[in-house]
């Protein structure tokens, strides 16, 4: 991770100090992630896994402006998820190939 | 088995989107709404088809990805399921999406009901590269694979057959269950073991279910466990259990179970399908790329509304003037072909004036209605919510909020049911108590016409405040019902962007037709009835002797014109003053008028005098009603909002100054809704205490703030 990034972008998109954990509201759009964990109640891991989304997800950033919520594409579907949520959900970035 | 006589019951059960209404529509022939929007089908529908000689009733239930115990419509599909025990579920699986699909097909599965997948759409999977393979997948699955293309009815007969020959085969086969690994089938097991000693308990619940939904923690099934007598150890048993596996696996139960569930579909999957070609990006991505754009997408969707909104008002126009011209020639033909009296009086001022007076906005609802079908059908509406949520979050409501407060700057009616779309119940009854001061329609008139006469140069600016008003109040009462009534934080913003489709003619219009249908007959029944008690409020105690006598003195300008003392015109203006006065008079001398006297010291604080107040009171049959009101109260006749004769009566009037105005506008904009719109409130929030507690402090808000208005104004000298 670029710690100096954290002092030289101010963009919303830059990497957050949460450890070096990334998180979906700091996904790049067009880049594609895979869910590693959700910090929340298993209410909304239920819900967010029965939309497509379960821990291992391949899925894909299409909307992210770091304001309001981040859309994605995930089995062929997509989702919006709001801003507060996505800061809950754990992502890891996937080489394209 | 059935008998010929009784119906084979088949539900139909599937995700949003997945054309499981389409299906259904097909199926029946019955006429019912088809959506794009996720969550569009929250009631229970019922209909029956007939297949060579089988008779079949379906039930359509609501749209749910899961049958956890998270949502209305999970709960609903769920104990639909495991009460009534259909014969048969259909479960309607879109075929472009199928590995989302089929999570909600294993949970049905696993309730150990009959299951056919009708794999539909699969017209679209083929056209995206997507080949199933149905035999396979059938097998894999272990439940008959049906493929269907809704929309062009095709495969309905073959999914008849495969419904009728699963119910008439005995031995359906069994079904092979999703593994869940080594360690967490010996869990359920033993707790399997544990339940089925009281089998009988389940009535139909299956135990290997029942153990899956204990190690999820489902509270539902839990309280279902606890009345069991040995629910102690059980209970404890799960408990264990779940330690036990997520010390082990090292996360939480829900989601290793959610995991394995898609690892067998997956698998499934796999061998199934066959990608022919790449996964073309369609045209959905190209638009989604310009309507949830951070930047492009707001303007666009405010465009898209500043369409709707000039559409719905500017082609209604000319139906609503058809309408009208209706409703006056009946009324006319009426009042010439009965005699003059009480039944004519109650036809014509009460009945035909009250619900024509609701009729006139038909086609401004269907327009508005058609207009909204088309967003949700198309599938705009999610992304209109995606692009609103970032707003709507900050003031504390749910990005779909704004839907049902856009459309009640339409009317309020419309906008309560479009609530529906909200699945959270705290944020649907924050969007109801607050959607109330959108300023509506009805009441626009009512601005014109006081703006009109104390505003002739400003009356624009004026009006254009009142809206912020509403707008700002509704935003207000969030935060103080976030802060109140309804602690907490607004569900969090999940929501599927469906694929952009065509909507066909014939779904939008029985997505206008059905809600169109409400309205009007409100306006045959309620609208009906408060229409006839304010038509007896306003006639009664009828008044016999008044201040002059008028009788003779529109005998006499009869006598001056034989005599040539004035002309026809002088006669006419003569007479219709006399009666004017008459109607103002008598209305004084009602029950409405005494209401308006008796409530007086009470308004007074806000300088409103007793007409004033029986406007108001009017009011409640429908807002526009305020105008007609007052035409009658200051004893001008028949009027609307241009009416030269009421505003100069108003902005002469010494009671009134333009800061009584603001503070009568104020209290237009926020008090009680209409009698409509509060039936529906009740229809839509479910509870009669809702209904009043809108109507306490929606009317305490006016009355707050026209008195700080008021008062205030005084204070610094405005009177």
């Amino acid at each position: 991770m670029n710690i100096s990034s954290l002092f030289t972008s101010r963009s919303p998109r830059a990497i957050k100090a949460n450890g070096d954990k990334l998180v979906l509201s700091d996904a790049r759009v067009g880049q594609t992630y895979i869910l590693v964990g959700l910090d929340a109640g298993h209410k909304l891991r239920e819900k967010i896994a029965s939309m497509g989304l379960n821990s291992g997800a391949r899925f894909t950033i299409i909307a992210n402006s770091g304001h309001g919520p981040v859309g994605l594409e995930v089995r062929q579907t997509r989702l919006g998820i709001g801003r507060g949520m996505a800061t809950k959900i754990r992502v890891r970035e996937v080489d394209e190939g | 088995m059935t008998k010929d006589n009784s119906p084979l019951i088949v539900a139909l059960a599937g995700n949003p989107n997945s054309g499981k209404t389409t299906l259904f529509n097909n199926l029946t022939g019955a006429n019912q709404h088809v959506g794009n929007y996720p969550g569009v089908t929250v009631e229970k529908k019922e209909g029956f088809v007939k297949h060579n000689s089988h008779n079949i009733k379906l039930i359509d239930l609501p749209g749910t990805y899961s049958l956890s115990a998270y949502s209305i419509e999970e709960i609903v599909t769920r104990n639909y399921i495991i009460k009534n025990k259909p014969n048969v579920v259909v479960n309607i699986v879109d075929a472009s999406n199928l590995e989302r699909n089929l999570y909600l097909s294993t949970q049905l599965i696993e309730l150990g009901i009959p299951v056919i997948i009708a794999l539909n759409m699969s017209d679209m999977a083929r056209s995206h590269g997507i080949n199933i393979d149905t035999e396979l997948l059938s097998r894999l699955l272990g439940v008959p694979v049906i493929p269907t293309i809704g929309h062009k009815k095709k495969g309905m007969d073959k999914l008849l057959e495969a419904i009728i020959s699963l119910e008439s085969n005995d031995k359906a086969p069994q079904p092979p269950e999703v593994n869940y690994g080594k360690e967490f089938e010996e869990e359920i097991c033993g707790i399997c073991r544990l339940l089925s000693k009281d089998g009988k308990v389940f009535n139909g619940y299956q135990p290997r279910w029942v153990a899956l939904k204990l190690l999820e923690d489902d509270q539902e099934i839990q309280k279902l466990v606890e009345a069991l007598p040995d629910s102690e150890k059980i209970l404890e048993t799960v408990k264990t259990a779940r330690e036990k596996l997520e010390t082990l696996i090292g996360d939480e139960t829900v989601a290793i179970i959610s995991d394995r569930r898609y690892g067998f579909i997956s698998g499934a999957c796999s061998e199934a399908i066959t990608l022919t070609g790449e996964h073309r990006h369609d045209i959905s991505d190209k638009i989604d790329l310009a309507l949830i754009h951070p930047v492009l997408g707001l303007p666009i969707f405010a465009g898209l509304m500043w369409l709707m909104f000039n559409l719905t008002f500017a082609l209604g126009e000319a139906p609503m003037g058809w309408i009208e011209s209706g409703v006056s020639f009946i009324s006319d033909w009426l009042s010439s072909a009965l005699p003059e009296g009480l039944i004519s009086s109650l036809l014509v001022d009460g009945i035909i004036g009250g619900v024509g007076g609701v009729l006139v906005f038909l086609p401004n609802i269907m327009l508005l209605f058609f207009s909204i079908a088309i967003l949700e059908d198309t599938g705009y509406m999610a992304r209109a919510a995606f692009v609103m949520d970032r707003i709507m979050h900050k003031i504390g409501l749910h990005g779909k909020s704004f839907i049902p407060m856009l459309i009640g700057f339409g009317c309020t009616v419309p906008a309560y049911m479009g609530s529906r779309i909200l699945e959270d119940k705290t944020d649907r009854l924050i969007t109801l108590h607050v959607t109330t001061f959108m300023s509506c329609g009805a009441r626009l008139p009512v601005y014109i016409l006081v703006c009109g006469a104390f505003w002739p140069e400003n009356a624009g600016n004026v009006i254009f405040s009142i809206y912020v008003l509403g707008i700002l109040v509704a935003i207000s009462m969030v935060k103080v019902l976030r802060l109140t009534r309804f602690k907490g934080l607004s569900a969090p913003f999940i929501m599927e962007l469906p694929p952009y489709r065509i909507p066909t003619f014939r779904s939008l219009l029985i997505h206008m037709w059905e809600r169109s249908w409400l309205y009007l007959r409100k306006a045959g029944t309620v609208i009906l009835g408060i229409s006839i008690i304010m038509w007896f409020l306003m006639t009664f105690p009828e008044k016999e002797t008044f201040s002059q006598d008028y009788e003779s003195l529109i005998q006499n300008a009869s006598t001056h014109l034989d005599t040539g003392v004035i002309t026809k015109d002088q006669k006419d203006s003569l007479v219709s003053d006399y009666n004017n006065q008459m109607s103002a008079e008598s209305i004084e001398y009602s029950f409405a008028g005494r209401m308006g006297k008796f409530i007086e010291p009470v308004i007074e604080p806000l300088g409103f005098d007793w007409r004033l107040g029986i406007a108001i009171l009017s009011g409640f049959a429908a807002k526009e009603v305020v105008v007609a009101t007052m035409g009658t109260v200051y004893g001008v006749g028949e009027t609307d909002e241009k009416s030269e004769s009421l505003r100069a009566n108003l902005a002469n009037d010494p009671l009134y100054s333009p800061l009584v105005a603001y503070s009568f506008l104020i209290f237009v904009l926020l008090y009680m809704p209409c009698m409509a719109a509060m039936a529906v409130f009740l229809r839509e929030s479910g509870s009669w205490k809702e209904v009043f507690y809108q109507f306490l402090y929606s009317t305490g808000l006016a009355y707050g703030l026209s008195f700080i208005v008021y008062q205030c104004g005084k204070l610094i000298g405005l009177v």
